[in-house]
């Protein structure tokens, strides 16, 4: 069905995003060791492609990325450590799901991912083995022992949320900065009297964003610093030479906004700053209104009714909707996947009254968020 | 050739200070002063200075906030488009936030404001006018 197409063309492509961003993660791991934070990355990146690869039936990419998130959980949770053997096999992974996702069919890997998924099992279960075999011999200790590690992991987790909160805490000026002169550049190609102000104007927080990277954090925001300091030399000869609309210098500054975007990104998903989750059946939504506490910062949801073992829709929005009633927290919805689901959040959004916003994608609710902040 | 002069700072030290070291050069016909960018905007329109040269910390109104006026006069033509403004920062430190604002506002220069004792001030406030003659 021509629905159907799309959804896994669309699939695909995220699938590509996400395969990119988990091979940086595992070059990351293997030069610089065990890390948390991208540990934690990583797992999310397969336990959201696992998510992705149920909703459109891709039943091998749905098992092998279920093996790999099981392993990375066990990693992030302090269950078994990060070595090289399943380092090498995460990458050999990648790389068979990438050419699976470049030629957006999964035919002929089935039997090279049933492989790969077998692989990592094995090495698995020869780890448990070999921990069973040292638990036996400690004995008594046993049942203490996985009790204590246990609740280690809760505090591993628990600070590593406390972590991002921070992360994305150093960010949040930098960030609103950044979408503020984003928003100043592309009105001036139609400026039009207004020009020289506008310019001023985006000269002022183009000043204000190098500030900002050059500040306190300038450590966190080094990857952005050059690419802030020519931001703010064209910007100048622009506001000199009041420079009206032209092609060639104005592509110029756009591709500069979008190279700083693509930098920005990179960095506040690499360095784990910001997170999201994805909330496919009742019970993970009964969740959130455990979890969210008033004075949360953000909460996205992403809209997706596309398998059948999904909860039905209305029975989704009608729980939101009362979750929502008894948080005072913004809301963002995110609805990427079609048409469908964004009208569908829309209508839910006007219910939610005027907290709420759509937007189409992750980065566009993050500036929606940022900007709604002022 | 007589030129006239408007200093806009909010110190009287400052103020009074560089008005009586530049009327001591002979090179001006009138130093005239004010003590904020509102006053100071309001005196380039009435008394018509050839040369500006005004603070950054101002109360009320800022020299960064009198400078976006001031381009905005100049535009309208309530101010004469080649009347240069010069900043006298506090610190000259080529990174300082204020110093790369005000050259972004298009001040015609940025000159570090001269302070010390009284026997190395005269030289400072030479260099100052040489450099502000150079803009005329």
């Amino acid at each position: 069905m021509g629905q159907d197409t799309s959804l896994r063309a669309q699939f695909f492509q995220e699938a590509l995003d996400i395969l990119s961003n988990a091979e940086e993660i595992v070059l990351h791991l293997e030069q610089h060791g065990t890390d948390q934070e991208q540990v934690h990355s990583l797992f999310r990146l397969f336990h959201t492609l696992k998510g992705n690869s149920n909703m459109v039936g891709e039943e091998e990419i749905n098992a092998l990325t279920h093996v790999l998130e099981s392993e990375y959980d066990q990693v992030r949770t302090g269950k078994r450590q990060l070595d090289e053997n399943l380092l090498q096999l995460t990458f050999e992974v990648i790389d068979t799901l990438t050419a699976v996702a470049q030629e957006g069919d999964s035919q002929d890997y089935i039997e090279q991912m049933q492989t790969r998924a077998q692989e990592l099992k094995n090495i698995s279960a020869s780890i448990a083995a070999s921990a069973a075999e040292t638990a036996s011999r400690q004995g008594q200790g046993q049942n203490s022992a996985s009790q204590a590690s246990l609740s280690q992991a809760g505090r591993i987790e628990k600070s590593f949320q406390n972590e991002i909160e921070a992360g994305f805490s150093v960010w949040k000026p930098v960030l609103h900065s950044f979408f503020k002169c984003e928003e100043l550049a592309f009105r001036l190609p139609t400026a039009k009297d207004e020009l020289p102000e506008l310019l001023m104007d985006l000269g002022m927080e183009v000043i204000e964003l190098r500030s900002l990277i050059e500040g306190e954090a300038a450590d966190t925001f080094a990857p952005l610093s050059r690419l802030s300091v020519y931001l703010e030399k064209l910007t100048a000869t622009f506001a000199r030479e009041q420079l009206a609309y032209n092609e060639i210098s104005y592509e110029l500054l756009y591709v500069l906004y979008d190279d700083f975007k693509r930098s920005m990104w990179e960095h506040l998903y690499f360095t784990g700053a910001l997170g999201y989750k994805k909330i496919v059946t009742m019970e993970e939504l009964d969740r959130i209104e455990a979890e969210v506490r008033p004075g949360d910062r953000l909460w996205i949801i992403e809209l997706a009714f596309a398998s059948e073992n999904s909860v039905r829709r209305s029975d989704f929005f009608s729980r939101l909707i009362e979750i929502k009633r008894g948080l005072d927290v913004p809301l963002v919805f995110i609805s990427p996947h079609s048409h469908y689901y964004r009208k569908a959040a829309d209508l839910l959004s006007q219910a939610l009254g005027s907290y709420s916003q759509i937007a189409g994608t992750l980065e566009e609710a993050v500036r929606m968020y940022i900007l709604s902040e002022e | 050739m007589g030129k006239k002069l408007l200093i806009v700072d909010d110190s009287f030290l400052v103020r009074s200070g560089l008005q009586a070291a530049l009327k001591k050069t002979g090179n001006w016909e009138d130093v005239i002063l004010a003590e904020n960018g509102r006053i100071g905007i309001d005196k380039i329109v009435s008394e018509k200075p050839d040369v500006v040269l005004m603070d950054v910390e101002m109360p009320e109104v800022d020299g960064l906030t009198a400078l976006k006026e001031i381009n905005a006069k100049k535009r309208a033509g309530d101010i004469p488009n080649n009347l240069p403004i010069v900043i006298l920062s506090g610190t000259m430190y080529e990174n300082n936030e204020n110093v790369r604002k005000a050259k972004m506002l298009g001040a015609a220069e940025v000159i570090a404001k001269p302070e010390g004792k009284s026997s190395t001030l005269s030289i400072k406030v030479d260099e100052l006018e040489e450099q502000v003659l150079k803009l005329l």
